[in-house]
């Protein structure tokens, strides 16, 4: 039977395979998956296109007042609304939806007048009582209520002008008014409704949902943005509209730019950067000094062991950050030793962090075992899903076990889970990326006892010194003393471990340009001659992104 | 129909159970379940939502209150703010469909490569052609299928081009059936690749057996063709394990799925529950593992009923009885 039947056993195989190999040639016939070739860099910037834009993390709302934004929030949040200020390429901070902001002579009173003309996308005008209702918001809100707890009173002297009286001087309020980008102005009609707040995004920024609040879905962090026609910024922005579309993991976002399903993405570690830079396609702006944040170990200093100096500075002097830097960031990023990035005020080259000795680690372990009974320091060290965070994770646990600590990894978390339990005291020590350059008072928030983003719960008298004199202390001198100070305690005290200086970037593909933006407005709305900041931790300006 | 009646009978009780287990997994974490679903919320939030799941309310009533909502269409909610909640049952109908898209590619991808090649290689048992495809069905056995999703993902999808990573951003399968299937073809390959050498392995082995019956020989006495006879005779008898295995595999489709929805960020009921668990979303979660329980439970089911039809012997001694 079975020599007389060749041909058909050739059929059969060949059927079964045919079967396979059509349904891939049917799929791939489809056409390209959206990448382009290579464009010059200096092409005229038009208007009209799409882009996807992958974002590092899921957000679970944008109710600012409440919202926990990290760049992967403030970046789709940028789209909808705009800050009352923003900073220039210097530093500096400028009005931005405020056509002026100007303070008395002691800093404790703060004047915002507003651009005239200006409404949301809902057609509600911008006027005074929108703003004062926004910062009233953020003074009641869960994570902006200590942020914005030396404002006394919110007034409105008329339609467009808002007083904020203060209870002390705040030499950098208006810094403030941009906070990283996380206070924008939004729409009374979005905080009126505490049922819809968290979706229903309404800003007068220069996009707008798609459709309404179907358009983002808080269990994937997908949000989808269009033109808003009637944007205050004349021919801005470029793009038609924009997907935000999140990718936890930095090695699967790389793979999608690569494969042109991103058409932009951020991301701060330098190993993505080396794979990134090795292809002809993509693109790279990258953050400069004096904007970077800290990549480091992030300590629960109410937690015990890691509440016992000796512990802290076990850890410190056990962690080989050079062989951390390779695993995160194929070397590529400084390492860092204090808090302040090198061109912030108050920057100091040795502030006094301890330096890799494991043999002294050995005997700072010994110490606190000798007062514990022989117990073995142990805390849990948590950690997000990401690959590269996993292995950083796992490294950190084996260079401890050397010096007799032991470091337990509980199931990682995405990034929204482990702000919360660093918010609630949950977490011993976990992984983090924050406090970016510009002025040092934006340490106020993190790092003073009582604020509720003091992940570290800290609760030292000469910190919320050095912090309280810094935000009311106009002389420059002054101040960065007081920072230098703030910056060897921090050190010296190993509040946290610092690895490195992250340094974030923006990668996109060739044919989307525009990502720093145009010049920031003037006082009439048209475009000025200030500069926009440079990439800031990871944030940049949208509007003046287009295709080629 | 009496056996189907006690087969449904059977049915309820084992979703009872089944939705009970769910119910009372939850029950079992030491951690105050409002602190670890919203730890930072505020207590009007906190009570908002211990008066959403009722947890003020006894063990038995709390679950009849769950189970009531739950066959209604009500899954509870996702609390992922301090003020916005989210309904599960919505998350559900949109990532359902999903999943069952990949699923289901991956099983019919699976049956269609496995049963010529199961077909075949026991026809020709013993020769050149079925050791090297017993030698690549072991191979593919012992691939994971998210390690062959990353290498489809970076080869195919990042450096050729040929296929897209991923899925848009929003309305992935309001595509067109052609470029829907473009996004979805790399994670049923993942998916479907194991389950092809198990299908064929099995398929293989019980047609050997097959072909060893009576009526095959009376078959092949009569002069009709070879074809006919696997096709016709021999397949059919021979398939009652497959489907079984088809069956009981959903489980571990389901478990792939989980993994290559993430590797290829495709937002199906797979890629919500590992949301859920790793925001600490367990309302969620509990519904999320509720309703996979009870798609695999009824399907499996369905696949008991179907041996009555494959199967005249098994109709009849049922019949008898």
């Amino acid at each position: 039977m079975r020599e007389n039947n060749r041909p058909r056993r050739r059929l059969i195989v060949l059927t079964a395979v045919f079967a396979v190999f059509a349904v891939i040639i049917a799929a791939c016939g489809g056409g390209s998956s959206g990448k382009s070739s290579n464009s010059s860099n200096n092409s005229k910037p038009k208007a009209g296109g799409k882009i996807t834009y992958g974002l590092e993390a899921i957000t679970t709302s944008f109710c600012l007042p409440s919202a926990q934004l990290s760049i992967a929030g403030i970046i789709p949040a940028e789209a909808v609304y705009d800050t009352l200020t923003e900073p220039d390429a210097s530093g500096k901070t400028v009005p931005y939806l405020a056509k002026s902001v100007t303070h008395n002579s002691t800093y404790d009173q703060w004047t915002i007048t507003l651009r005239p003309g200006i409404s949301f996308t809902d057609g509600e005008p911008l006027n005074a009582a929108a703003v004062k209702q926004n910062i009233d918001a953020w003074r009641k809100g869960l994570l902006l209520s200590f942020v914005f707890t030396d404002i006394a009173n919110v007034t409105t002297p008329n339609d467009m002008t808002v007083v904020v009286q203060l209870k002390r001087p705040w030499v950098v309020f208006d810094g403030y008014l941009w906070s990283t980008g996380r206070v924008g102005i939004a729409a009374p009609a979005q905080l009126n409704n505490t049922a819809t707040c968290d979706r229903n995004m309404i800003g007068t920024g220069p996009f707008k949902l798609k459709n309404g609040p179907s358009s983002y879905d808080p269990t994937t962090g997908s949000i989808d943005v269009v033109k808003n026609p009637n944007y205050w910024r004349k021919g801005y922005p470029l793009l038609d509209e924009i997907q935000f579309k999140a990718v936890e993991d930095s090695q699967i976002r790389t793979t999608q730019l690569q494969g042109g399903q991103l058409d932009v993405e951020q991301d701060d570690t330098g190993k993505n950067l080396n794979t990134i830079e090795g292809l002809s396609n993509i693109s790279v702006e990258k953050e400069p000094a004096g904007y970077r944040e800290l990549g480091h170990g992030l300590i629960n200093v109410q937690r015990a062991p890691l509440s016992d100096l000796r512990i802290r500075k076990a850890v410190a002097e056990g962690t080989d950050r050079n062989a951390l830097n390779q695993i995160n960031n194929a070397g590529k990023w400084d390492i860092a030793n204090g808090v302040l990035d090198s061109k912030v005020l108050g920057y100091v080259s040795d502030p006094g962090l301890p330096q890799y000795n494991p043999s002294d680690a050995k005997k700072q372990v010994a110490s606190w075992k000798a007062d514990h009974n022989g117990a073995t320091p142990t805390f849990a060290l948590a950690t997000t899903t990401d690959a590269i965070v996993q292995q950083l994770a796992q490294e950190i646990q084996s260079e401890m076990k050397k010096i007799g600590i032991n470091v337990t990894l509980p199931t990682p978390v995405l990034q929204s889970a482990l702000i919360n339990d660093a918010i609630a005291g949950h977490v011993d020590a976990f992984l983090w990326r924050n406090y970016p350059g510009l002025d040092p008072d934006g340490l106020y928030v993190w790092f003073h006892s009582g604020s509720t983003v003091n992940f570290n719960h800290l609760n030292d008298p000469e910190i919320d010194h050095d912090l309280d004199m810094g935000r009311i202390t106009a002389d420059t001198s002054k101040r960065a003393g007081f920072y230098s100070d703030l910056d060897k305690r921090m050190s010296s005290q190993v509040y946290n471990l610092w690895n490195w200086y992250e340094t974030w970037f923006i990668a996109h593909n060739n044919n989307v340009q525009g990502i720093l933006g145009p010049n920031l407005p003037d006082a009439n709305g048209a475009v000025g001659n200030d500069k926009p900041a440079d990439i800031l931790a990871g944030y940049h300006q949208l509007i003046g992104m287009y295709r080629s | 129909m009496r056996t189907i009646g006690f087969k449904l009978i059977r049915l309820v009780i084992v979703v009872l159970v089944v939705t009970f287990i769910c119910f009372w997994l939850l029950k079992l974490s030491p951690e105050d379940l409002v602190d670890k679903i919203i730890p930072v919320g505020s207590e009007a939030a906190k009570n908002k939502m211990r008066s959403d799941i009722g947890l003020n309310d006894g063990f038995f009533v709390q679950y009849w209150h769950w189970l009531s909502h739950f066959f209604t269409g009500n899954l509870g909610y996702s609390y992922l703010s301090e003020t916005g909640r989210t309904p599960v049952g919505e998350s559900v109908r949109q990532s359902l469909p999903i999943s069952l898209e990949l699923m289901l590619g991956a099983q019919i991808l699976a049956l269609v490569v496995a049963i010529p090649f199961g077909v075949v290689t026991a026809y020709r048992a013993g020769s050149k052609f079925d050791g090297a495809s017993n030698s690549v069905a072991f191979g593919m056995l012992a691939l994971p299928s998210y390690v062959l999703g990353f290498v489809l993902l970076l080869y195919v999808g990042a450096k050729w081009k040929l296929l897209p990573t991923a899925a848009p951003a929003i309305d992935s399968f309001s595509l067109n059936p052609l470029d829907n299937w473009r996004y979805m073809l790399m994670p049923v390959i993942s998916l479907a690749v194991g389950q092809i050498a198990i299908y064929m392995r099995l398929l293989r082995s019980d047609m050997i057996a097959t072909l060893q019956e009576d009526f095959v020989t009376t078959a092949k006495s009569k002069g009709i063709p070879d074809r006919r006879v696997l096709f016709r005779h021999a397949l059919r008898p021979s398939s009652l394990t497959l489907l079984t295995v088809a069956g009981l595999n959903v489980g571990a489709l389901i478990g792939g799925a989980l993994v290559i929805e993430q590797v290829f960020s495709i937002p199906g009921i797979g890629s919500k529950l590992a949301q859920s668990i790793l925001t600490n979303q367990l309302v969620a979660v509990q519904s999320y593992v509720a309703v996979i329980a009870i798609f695999y439970v009824v399907l499996n089911f369905f696949v008991d009923i179907a041996y009555s039809y494959l199967d005249p012997r098994i109709r009849h001694a049922r019949a008898a009885a």
